[in-house]
């Protein structure tokens, strides 16, 4: 019994470290506010959901024709809404992703109108389990190859460059707008794909799976992590999730509710002591050859 | 016709308790960049003590309130000191601050819903005074509705008062415009930066009280979205301005109510943010903002 | 004609910054642009690089019309410029702020990134020798693993420099290159340039305050002030001009 919690813990944890992975590219690496995050994820869950539910008799096949339909279809959506929004300044595109997430989530509690499969406030249930251990931790390779490999290429030095000065990164030649477009919509994606492995894990999907306390909890793992660091993200991540857990099981049932009272002054004393996260901006073992 | 009255009223009653909460996070956010998550739990902890005045020691109305609006801003200035002063000393990026205000919100709330604190369940709120309902033609008015406004006006007339005329309030603008040149006059930055967490507290409690007494029930988590929708009401009007933040707040309060009336309950929340996103993306620097230049 | 300005005209509000500028500059030329604090110089930079749009007027380079392209779009055109208050990427290595500047040149797409195919491979390889050999020739070999931030300020305007000679540009425009730097760091400034002209077959346009600089570098001199051009001429032409004399109050003669 407790081996398949640990597994299905483990899974978990590797679809938050895809999810804030993307985030850590998005904030990170490029410097985009997004707190709009888990919206993303809700995303490509839902859809994913809809798709192998509606054609559940060809089994894994539309599972991995849904997963990556679902991501693309997320890659379109952030790319078309960072048209307009990427031409806010920092704070303000903070609150611009904050107010989308918060209307994803409304939208996502009234979709039983039309879709009633989708279940609106109630909730999506009957959600066939395709995700397993070796599929979620797989797929976190995948996405720690493609970015890493993406990272040490023009395209992670243009991020950078941006995010240092961009005035200076213009006069370099790069297209800032395009490039950060590109980063938020790819990151964007890497949630909708982590949203559609979610929703084959746990097979129930409800809209404040995906609310801005959701988004919050991803911000919090990548700055904890250390911003811009891909091994910062990924242990982050990690600890985030058998820390909350680890806390559920440890603690004597009377005192459970102090799991969540103990968990942010945990997190306040973090930041007093330790501001630049786990690993500042470094990277280790093989993801260290940056450029 | 006196229904759109009537709706408008009520909006003008939602947007006063916005603007009270509004009012601090743009004066937060004026002085130190930050965005502050926890203001909306302030409004919460408001109308708690608020309860407890009321309740236990059977306080006058108004007596509550202002005790309210004193024990939260004691509570803010001790948070600042704890949590964010250390912080801004050490030059941290402002993401940090943000997190730690972050922290300390799920702090406030999670605390506050423990069995041996308040308690996780909604609480029923009492009616300190009786509620007389006036007729103005077809119109009805509650005196809810009359104590709210004046409440309200009066908080914000003194609060004019305090910026426009006092030798703080000068201090106050001035470690807004640029904290170091304030400092170079002899300003004591820091002691600004607490008063000015205390002064939107203080209103945030007055709003929290004066919630409580308007929609009857309480909760831990309650300061969550009016507490955003606040914050959206401050950078609609203008982030950083107080004519802004009451501005925004009336607007909002309006159009959530009426979204509610006229169109459906269930879009409510979604509402403040669709205007939120419009606004960003028409006129970023808000209704009353002027725009930032770029020098290269 | 490599660079023609034709009326160029931006306000800023009820400011006139820059007024009815016109400016032909040949290719080869080294040309000074001078002038009283505020006169406009560095405007007039930002307007030819994008980063500002003229209100009204025409800038036409290598016979194309660049007057409302953007910022990125013009270095790739052969235009680089350096910032009067250096804009390095202060918290990356010397050798990242150089190979950023190859950025736009490497012609891979992010999917051979992703795969690391045979063409990203080499065309990496290429690109980081092509940096150190750009280190190795401003003599920042050394320093290709120091933060930006914590070079000697004059090794600072090098990198600067040499990092907009590393977009491959047919025009540099130099904003006040030797701005803070001791006599002895100014006149190796000058024999850097005079190399990085020949070097790279360039064509320059510079401001600068020191006259030491100016005199001794430019073929052409233009004097701007309150945003219009007041002079233009050869060294020797601009120092005996009284409408420069004015301009100056005689202020930069004490830098002879």
């Amino acid at each position: 019994m407790i081996n398949l919690y640990l597994i299905k813990i483990f899974s978990y944890a590797c679809c938050i470290t895809i999810s804030a992975l993307g985030l850590n590219l998005i904030y990170g690496y490029t410097g985009l506010f997004s707190l709009g995050h888990a919206a993303f994820m809700g995303m490509g869950a839902y859809l994913s959901a809809l798709i192998t539910k509606s054609f559940c008799q060809y089994g894994y096949l539309v599972y991995f024709l849904a997963v990556i339909f679902s991501t693309i279809f997320t890659f379109l959506i952030s790319y078309l809404i960072a048209i307009p929004i990427l031409k806010l300044k920092s704070d303000y595109l903070g609150i611009a992703t904050l107010g989308f997430g918060i209307i994803v989530k409304v939208l996502l509690d009234n979709s039983d109108r039309i879709f009633p499969q989708m279940g609106g406030s109630r909730g999506m249930l009957g959600i066939s389990n395709f995700t397993n251990l070796p599929i979620a931790f797989f797929s976190l390779i995948f996405v720690i190859i493609i970015m890493k490999n993406l990272i040490s290429s023009k395209f992670g030095r243009s991020l950078l460059a941006i995010k240092e000065d961009e005035n200076a990164a213009y006069a370099l030649g790069i297209n800032v707008y395009k490039q950060r477009m590109l980063s938020f919509a790819l990151g964007c994606a890497f949630a909708g794909f982590s949203g559609a492995l979610y929703a084959h894990l746990y097979c129930f999907l409800h809209p404040s799976n995906f609310d801005f306390l959701r988004s919050i909890d991803l911000m919090l793992i990548i700055v904890l992590g250390g911003l811009g660091s891909m091994s910062g993200t990924i242990i982050a991540a990690f600890l985030w999730v058998f820390i909350l857990e680890g806390l559920r099981i440890i603690l004597p049932q009377a005192i459970l509710d102090w799991r969540l009272v103990i968990y942010p002054l945990l997190l306040i004393l973090l930041m007093l002591l330790r501001p630049q996260g786990l690993f500042g901006n470094k990277e280790i073992l093989w993801l260290k050859e940056k450029i | 016709m006196t229904y759109f009255l009537q709706q408008l009223l009520n909006g003008f009653q939602l947007g006063s308790v916005y603007a009270l909460i509004s009012l601090g996070y743009t004066m937060i956010y004026g002085i130190i960049r930050l965005i502050n998550f926890a203001h909306g739990d302030i409004f919460m902890l408001g109308a708690y003590f608020g309860f407890y005045f009321l309740t236990r020691l059977k306080l006058n109305f108004l007596l509550a309130i202002l005790f309210s609006m004193i024990l939260c801003a004691i509570i803010n200035i001790i948070i600042e000191k704890l949590a964010y002063a250390p912080l801004r000393k050490r030059n941290v990026p402002r993401i940090n601050l943000l997190i730690t205000a972050i922290g300390v919100s799920f702090f406030l709330e999670n605390f506050t819903s423990l069995k041996i604190i308040f308690g996780p369940d909604y609480q029923p709120y009492p009616r300190p005074f009786k509620i007389i309902t006036f007729n103005l033609g077809n119109l009805t008015i509650s005196s809810i509705q009359i104590i709210v406004f004046l409440i309200t006006l009066f908080l914000l007339l003194l609060l004019e008062y305090i910026v426009k005329k006092t030798k703080i309030g000068l201090a106050m603008r001035a470690v807004a415009y640029d904290k170091e040149t304030a400092s170079l006059m002899g300003i004591n930055v820091d002691n600004i930066i607490s008063l000015t967490f205390a002064i939107g507290a203080a209103l945030a409690g007055a709003g929290g009280v004066l919630y409580g007494i308007c929609y009857p029930q309480i909760h831990p988590f309650m300061g969550v979205m009016p507490g955003l929708k606040a914050f959206v009401a401050a950078v609609l009007g203008g982030i950083g301005l107080i004519s802004g933040a009451v501005l925004g707040s009336f607007i909002i309060g309006i159009v959530e109510v009426f979204t509610a009336a006229f169109i459906s309950s269930t879009f409510r929340d979604a509402i403040a943010f669709a205007i939120l996103i419009i606004v960003l993306l028409t006129r970023p620097q808000g209704l009353l903002g002027k725009e930032e230049g770029i020098k290269l | 004609m490599l660079l023609k300005i034709e009326n160029l005209n931006k306000s800023f509000g009820g400011l006139r910054a820059v007024k009815d500028f016109n400016l032909v500059i040949r290719e080869g030329e080294l040309c000074g642009l001078i002038g009283p604090n505020g006169a406009g110089k560095t405007t007039v930079f930002n307007l030819i690089t994008g980063f500002y749009k003229p209100d009204s007027g025409k800038i036409i380079f290598n016979n194309q019309d660049i007057t409302n392209l953007l910022p990125h779009e013009i270095v790739r055109l052969g235009i680089s410029r350096t910032f009067q208050n250096i804009r390095l990427f202060n918290n990356l290595t010397v050798f990242e702020n150089i190979i950023f500047a190859f950025n736009y040149q490497l012609d891979y797409s992010n999917i051979s990134s992703i795969f690391r195919t045979k063409n990203f491979r080499e065309k990496e390889r290429v690109a980081k020798e092509k940096a150190y050999q750009f280190l190795k020739l401003f003599d920042l070999e050394k320093r290709a693993s120091l933060l930006a931030k914590n070079l000697p300020y004059g090794e600072m305007r090098k990198l600067e420099i040499a990092r907009a000679l590393a977009l491959n540009p047919k025009l540099l425009l130099l904003d006040e290159p030797s701005c803070g730097m001791t006599i002895n760091e100014t006149l190796a400034l000058m024999d850097l340039i005079k190399f990085i002209k020949e070097k790279f077959n360039l064509t320059i346009l510079i401001i600068e305050h020191q006259m030491r600089v100016i005199m001794g570098l430019c073929e052409r001199i233009v004097v701007m002030d309150f945003g219009e051009i007041i002079a233009e001429g050869s060294p020797k032409e601009i120092q005996n001009n009284p409408k420069v004399i004015a301009a100056y109050l005689g202020r930069e003669y004490a830098y002879h």
